[in-house]
């Protein structure tokens, strides 16, 4: 790597570690930086007082939403999440017309002034279909998800921190569940449970758990061995103020990232599920369902498959941006470099 | 002399490793008088922290194999379950660790961590706690501690965190205070600083303190008594003038010899070359038999250092607290 790409790489992270790598890697250039970091390290703690001096230190969540307000990709992706959630609530009064009013006659009608996203096989509003789907869809997706993030957060939490044979024997288990395919998996539980929405969100639930379980142990041994979870125990902290406020808080950038992504397969996966007839009953909408039975009739009528498929991707690309833009907030250096302060800047 | 606060009396640590039990620290025995400094040295590897660590329990469970007898104010430490450490760990024994940039959590704010080691030991309301880790932030000196407590780790510089780092282990009001190179990833001046501060609250609180390092710089500035380590075993141990004036085992008289003198009164070129010493520490899974420096010793003074371990006996002319571990008995010393 060349001493310019280190250099970048460190202010990127804008870590107090970066000091040393600057002053290393440019031992010329940015003179007066330098200098006035020295004077920091030397003489005394004094200096760098100033940097945060001066300035109210508002509570962490206020901030945490000045500095996610500041982002306009988060702004905007909250916004479109705000407007599916109303449309999941309210979607039976904004739809124009009932999920299973059937128009005789207009069957397969290009969307028009009256059908905006035409019509289904049916005869059935697409547009009100995909209003009304929301709600199937959202709920589905928070729940399993909720979940599998839960269990899988436990889980790999316990198995990351205490290690052994409590590793040993959570983690084979996970790794049980995840041999299996997804979708197997999910028909698996459901023959078991029975068919139905409900039990589809705990299907998914189940089957995305090992995943979660796995990124939250993988991020859990790298912070258990950092000075600061020894430090801590010396100072008395147990076991479980250790795992919930020191461990768990320091593992989370990953596990945020997972729930976006997870959000989005398992609206996808309650669409598998209800096309096999397992998850969403007919006639009941749900996007996967209508993606589904659109995709036989993409030929004659695109609009059947198309527009559940834009409303699942512009859902799974609004949790994906928030995700992101939630991750960098959530983290105090990255926040230190976002709101252009700290001893580092 | 006045009752030690902590005696720790033939301790052994060996990790469990695929080739064998390592033996990381072999028969270390001393006492910690309240007020008092206890300089721990020796070079990387030779078990200084792993020692204390041991102490209070803090080493992998399933991979550490501790034994031997730790009694801090009257009740013995090593053996003792995870719930029975708890209370001591802060409030008995405080410790402040070598690098302060990761000895903090990066994601609390430096108050909220303060205000958890206070209320780790018993109950007390969110507000008195806070109080008290501003009063706690001021008696390390910390300017303007209110503000400064709402400050995240990466937003102070090395020593400031070093000094939130003395602060959380003075939130239990420890009698001993183990200070695991404490200054060694800060600058010389910082390092000052914080001696002075340590030295500062040691006599106010009459803290026993185990200062371990590797810097004889900072043990002849600070120490009371030295104990000198090498291969997990005590070599050598005296008062800090003992130590200095009249080193004994060689591994001793190797280290102050690999040190420059500030006040040698000889011009630069005329000086003695800094002497090292050759080789490495020995493998701790395959300890040699006699005396573990044996291999990089110079002297080779006896027959027996190959095959007998040498006892730590008091040294002819010393007072009896200063003791080596070496069949070696210079001349004139």
């Amino acid at each position: 790597m060349t001493s310019e790409g280190s250099e970048r790489r460190s202010e990127e992270r804008v870590e107090p570690f970066a000091e040393g790598a600057r002053r290393q890697a440019r031992p010329g250039g940015e003179g007066g930086e330098v200098t006035s970091e020295g004077s920091i390290q030397t003489a005394g703690d004094t200096a760098d007082t100033v940097a945060i001096m001066g300035e109210k230190h508002r509570s962490r969540w206020v901030e945490t939403l000045v500095l996610l307000v500041r982002n306009p990709m988060a702004v905007a992706s909250s916004l479109v999440l705000l407007v599916l959630v109303i449309v999941g609530v309210f979607g039976d009064v904004l739809a124009p017309y009932g999920y299973n009013e059937q128009f005789v006659g207009d069957q397969l009608e290009s969307p028009s002034g009256s059908h905006w996203f035409g019509t289904d096989d049916f005869g059935r509003d697409v547009f009100s279909r995909v209003l009304l789907g929301a709600e199937v869809s959202l709920r589905v997706g928070a729940v399993a998800v909720g979940i599998s993030l839960v269990a899988g957060v436990l889980i790999g939490l316990l198995a990351g921190y205490y290690g052994r044979w409590i590793d040993d024997a959570l983690m084979r288990f996970m790794d049980m569940l995840f041999a299996f395919p997804a979708l197997l998996m999910a028909i698996a539980v459901l023959a078991i449970l029975g068919r139905g929405e409900t039990n589809a969100m705990v299907a998914i639930g189940i089957v995305y758990t090992p995943i979660f379980a796995r990124v939250t142990r993988a991020s859990v041994l790298t912070v258990r061995e950092e000075v600061f979870i020894r430090a801590s125990r010396a100072s008395g902290a147990g076991d479980f103020r250790i795992i919930f406020r020191h461990v768990l808080p320091n593992a989370a950038p990953p596990i945020i990232v997972q729930t976006t992504i997870s959000l989005a397969f398992a609206i996808l996966s309650e669409a598998a599920l209800s096309f096999i007839g397992l998850g969403t009953q007919p006639p009941d909408p749900s996007w996967g369902r209508m993606l589904s039975e659109g995709r036989g009739f993409i030929e004659q009528a695109w609009w059947m498959a198309l527009f559940p498929g834009l409303a699942i991707f512009v859902t799974v690309l609004a949790f994906n941006v928030l995700g992101d833009a939630l991750r960098d907030v959530l983290d105090p250096r990255q926040r230190s470099a976002l709101s252009g302060k700290g001893a580092a800047r | 002399m006045t009752e030690p606060v902590l005696s720790v009396r033939d301790l052994n640590v060996g990790f469990r490793t695929s080739r064998g039990l390592a033996h990381v620290v072999n028969g270390i025995s001393y006492d910690v008088q309240p007020g008092e400094t206890l300089a721990i040295v020796g070079e990387s590897g030779s078990g200084k922290s792993v020692g204390t660590l041991a102490l209070l329990g803090l080493l992998p469970p399933g991979v550490a194999k501790v034994s031997g007898s730790a009694v801090f104010a009257g009740e013995e430490l090593i053996g003792r379950s995870e719930e029975k450490l708890r209370p001591i760990r802060g409030a008995g024994i405080g410790m402040v660790f070598q690098d302060p940039m990761t000895s903090l959590n990066p994601v609390l704010t430096v108050g909220r961590q303060i205000v958890e080691a206070v209320r780790a030991h018993g109950p007390m309301p969110k507000a008195a706690a806070r109080a008290r880790a501003e009063e706690l932030l001021a008696e390390v000196g910390i300017p303007d501690p209110r503000s400064r407590a709402d400050a995240f780790p990466h937003q102070l510089s090395g020593g400031m965190r070093q000094r939130v780092m003395i602060a959380i282990a003075l939130a239990g009001d420890p009698k001993v205070l183990i200070a695991d190179e404490a200054t060694t990833a800060l600058d010389v001046t910082v390092q000052a600083q914080i001696i002075e501060l340590i030295g500062r609250l040691q006599s106010e609180h009459s803290t026993g303190v185990i200062w371990i390092t590797h810097d004889l710089g900072v043990v002849a500035g600070i120490a009371d008594h030295v104990l000198v380590m090498y291969a997990g075993r005590c070599v050598e141990e005296g008062s800090v003038d003992e130590l200095f004036d009249r080193p004994v085992h060689p591994y001793t008289r190797g280290l102050l010899g690999s040190m420059p003198l500030v006040d040698d009164p000889r011009p630069a070129r005329e000086r003695d070359p800094l002497s090292t010493m050759p080789g490495l520490p020995p493998d701790p899974v395959r300890l040699p038999p006699g005396c573990s420096f044996y291999p990089r010793c110079t002297i080779r003074a006896d027959e027996r250092c190959r095959t007998e371990v040498p006892p730590l006996v008091p040294i002819a002319g010393s007072s009896d607290r200063h003791r080596a571990a070496t069949f070696y008995a210079p001349e004139g010393v």
